[in-house]
């Protein structure tokens, strides 16, 4: 699901940098520093859409450098279990399917994929097949899993999917 | 078995049922729908996750507290994604997980390598995979890249040169420029072999290189798709046949592997080993798991211009494996006549009864080659010899109504054995016919082998490394490894010096200083046999250089 939440991100910034430009810099490393990445409870940081305000600096005692307290509104991606979500499928195994939601790495293993699809090595590249249609999962087509669980690492998220369940695949 | 019982004190009917035997229930999933003593429509939620057997349960039922809904079976958290069942979505904890029951399947493909299943099912999926293969009459093929397929430099003025060398730029992890040189007749060796065999591409190289040269060779993916296993994704860094478990957890019974080195393999039987193709003259496997030695740069003679390359091994490789797999099936349906498809045969038996043909009725001995007192048996020579069915004698067999009469001597000098064999016309030849036997799996016409007086036995591929392997690739993670490999090599070589010191002259001080042993490592690689030996170290017949002996000794 997505969110649009009020965030908090402290800049460590580098004497260098102090002159004309110095809140432009701070802006600057903000983007770089935080879309993209995952923060554990509110999930991927997509899009950094304003800035609320950029605190007073404080120098580090001994050190030169200055740390920013900055508050700023982002659209963040926040997976959640039961939650359905469009993915793209990015590796047919065995094993089963794993997919990508945006930036998260989902695994549909064979017990969620439903019995009718059956794997198909001999395919180029391998893919799950239907025996009485033509409909077919492969690298690169787009699904609708049901996330069934979810794990949180150090600075990402994971995912376990499942097909088995109403208006799912496709 | 576990039972799921109405909890609730109140009266409730049952409306829609939602569940179904055999539908796996994950927790909070709607099993039916209540409707209360009120007239509320109310959803009953599973308090537990596990496959559904049976359903009390039926439509407009009333239900009471302890009334019975439903039989289940408990998750047996039998596929796990990093840390969450794959089936549940429950996170596993690892201290509880039966560690022994619980395999790592590699379906080669990277991301795979986090899934874990129990053998069981490994097992299954495997099986399945395995009779598809059979009633498509194919084989496991396992290729090795470096050296087997291609020759890769990171020498940009590597030599000597051609049109069709390819320079591949990788930034990751290490920028680099690579220049690779395709084996000639690469793609249709596999075009060929593609209805025989499936490929498998096994690597020592890291992920980028793997898939750059894999792009470069299979542009389409049509040969490998993504069945590429690259050092990142292997289990142990010095063994690939450590990787066959999990590639295939039903057994390599179909595996036929090819590769320029045996040892990774621990000389399985189904290895072809692969005469190594060298294109460059300054560099060998730049993926070698082993280390530079200490050679110092040998004088190359540069050849300057284009060189045509004649390495025509592919098409026999070729010829090899279509034979092997003529053979397999060949078995298999004898089998199958017989009703005995239970049994698969296995290329590890198979591969070497046709190995035996080879030099079947040929009886050799070896002059020159082995150090005194050193034991046959432990030759490399010997071995594979007796892989392709020669019988191997320790002295000449001159008897003529003898059945093992020695047929070939194989020398790396003019000793007295070889004047003997000679004057009773028995065929002496270098050890490069026995090695061509065995590369190219046929009995190679003895004329183009003889042994001649200016013949370099140091010089011959069946020995220890002695290409330079000066240049090798950069990997980060490499730098520290190489570090203590270097010292080990370095202690290693110090404990030879002084045993050697103590073997030789006593001129010779006992003792070493540390910089004369560096001074005399980076010499010693390169010395020439007759600078070893002395005049009063004179090598008799089968006596073998002292350098040698100490590779003997390190390999064991």
């Amino acid at each position: 699901m997505f969110f649009h939440v009020s965030l908090d991100h402290e800049i460590l910034l580098h004497p260098r940098y102090f002159g004309p430009q110095l809140l432009k810099t701070v802006r600057r490393m903000l983007f770089k520093e935080v879309e993209g990445k995952c923060i554990g409870k509110y999930g991927y940081v997509i899009a950094v859409t304003s800035l609320e305000t950029i605190g007073v600096g404080k120098i580090q005692p001994g050190r030169g450098y200055v740390i920013f307290p900055v508050k700023y509104h982002a659209i963040v991606f926040r997976p959640f279990k039961h939650e359905v979500v469009e993915a793209i499928v990015t590796q047919v195994t065995k094993m089963g399917i794993f997919c990508k939601i945006g930036p998260l790495t989902c695994f549909i293993s064979r017990h969620s994929i439903p019995r009718d699809m059956e794997y198909d090595p001999s395919a180029n590249p391998p893919c799950y097949k239907k025996k009485d249609d033509d409909s077919m999962i492969q690298p690169d087509d787009g699904i609708r899993v049901k996330i069934a669980g979810l794990q949180v690492d150090a600075n990402e998220f994971f995912a376990v999917g499942t097909l088995m369940d109403d208006y799912l695949l496709s | 078995m576990n039972q799921l019982k109405f909890d609730s004190y109140n009266f409730v009917q049952v409306g829609k049922i939602i569940a179904h035997t055999d539908k796996f229930l994950v927790e909070n999933e709607i099993i039916f729908i209540m409707i209360s003593s009120t007239g509320q429509q109310q959803s009953f939620v599973s308090p537990i996750s596990g496959v559904v057997t049976k359903i009390y349960v039926h439509e407009k039922d009333i239900l009471s507290y302890g009334s019975l809904i439903l039989e289940y079976q408990e998750c047996s958290h039998a596929v796990i994604y990093k840390d969450l069942c794959a089936v549940c979505g429950k996170k596993v904890d690892k201290t509880l997980e039966p560690s022994n029951s619980m395999q790592k399947v590699m379906a080669i493909e990277p991301a795979s390598r986090c899934v874990k299943t129990t053998r069981e099912r490994a097992i299954k999926y495997d099986s399945n995979e395995r009779n598809l293969l059979l009633r498509r009459r194919k084989l496991h093929l396992l290729i090795d890249l470096d050296q087997t397929l291609v020759h890769t430099s990171n020498s940009p003025n590597h030599c000597p040169s051609s049109d069709d060398i390819i320079s591949i730029y990788l930034d990751h992890p290490v920028a680099q420029t690579l220049y690779t040189k395709l084996r000639p007749g690469v793609k249709e060796f596999l075009t060929n072999l593609q209805s025989y065999y499936v490929f498998h591409i096994v690597t020592f190289g890291d992920r980028p290189y793997a898939d750059a040269i894999v792009k470069l060779i299979d542009p389409k993916g049509t040969f490998f798709s993504h069945r590429i296993l690259s050092r990142d994704d292997s289990i142990s860094s010095t063994d690939k046949s450590a990787n066959l478990s999990t590639l295939f957890p039903c057994g390599d019974s179909l595996v036929c592997i090819i590769d320029d080195r045996e040892d990774v393999w621990k000389y399985a039987s189904n290895v072809v080993r692969v005469k190594p193709y060298a294109w460059f003259h300054d560099v060998g496997d730049i993926n070698s798991i082993y280390l530079p030695t200490f050679a110092e740069v040998k004088s190359i003679p540069f050849q300057y211009g284009v060189v045509n390359d004649d390495d025509q091994y592919l098409y026999q490789l070729e010829m090899i494996l279509k034979h092997i797999h003529a053979k397999f099936y060949q078995i298999y349906d004898a089998q199958c006549a017989q009703n005995r498809l239970h049994s698969i045969p296995d290329l590890k038996q198979i591969m070497p009864i046709l190995r035996q043909q080879i030099l079947k009725s040929v009886s050799l001995c070896f002059s020159y080659l082995l150090p005194q007192d050193y034991p046959l048996e432990s030759f490399r020579g010997t071995f594979i010899a007796r892989a392709m069915g020669a019988q191997v004698t320790e002295d000449l067999q001159l008897d003529s109504h003898s059945l093992n009469r020695t047929t070939h001597v194989i020398a790396g000098k003019h000793t007295l054995k070889v004047h003997q064999a000679l004057q009773s016309n028995i065929k002496v030849v270098t050890l490069e016919w026995l090695l061509d036997c065995y590369e190219q799996w046929e009995r190679k016409p003895e004329e183009n082998y003889i042994l001649t007086g200016d013949y370099d036995v140091q010089k011959c591929r069946l020995l220890p490394e002695i290409i330079p392997r000066i240049l090798k690739r950069h990997r980060d993670e490499d730098s520290a490894e190489q570090q203590t490999f270097t010292t080990e090599n370095l202690l290693v070589k110090t404990r030879e010096l002084n045993v050697d010191e103590r073997l030789l002259s006593s001129k010779r001080p006992r003792t070493v200083s540390t910089t004369d042993i560096i001074s005399q490592l980076n010499t010693d690689d390169n010395e020439d046999f007759d600078d070893d030996s002395s005049d009063d170290e004179y090598l008799g017949d089968d006596e073998v250089p002292r350098r040698w002996k100490e590779d003997e000794r390190r390999r064991q």
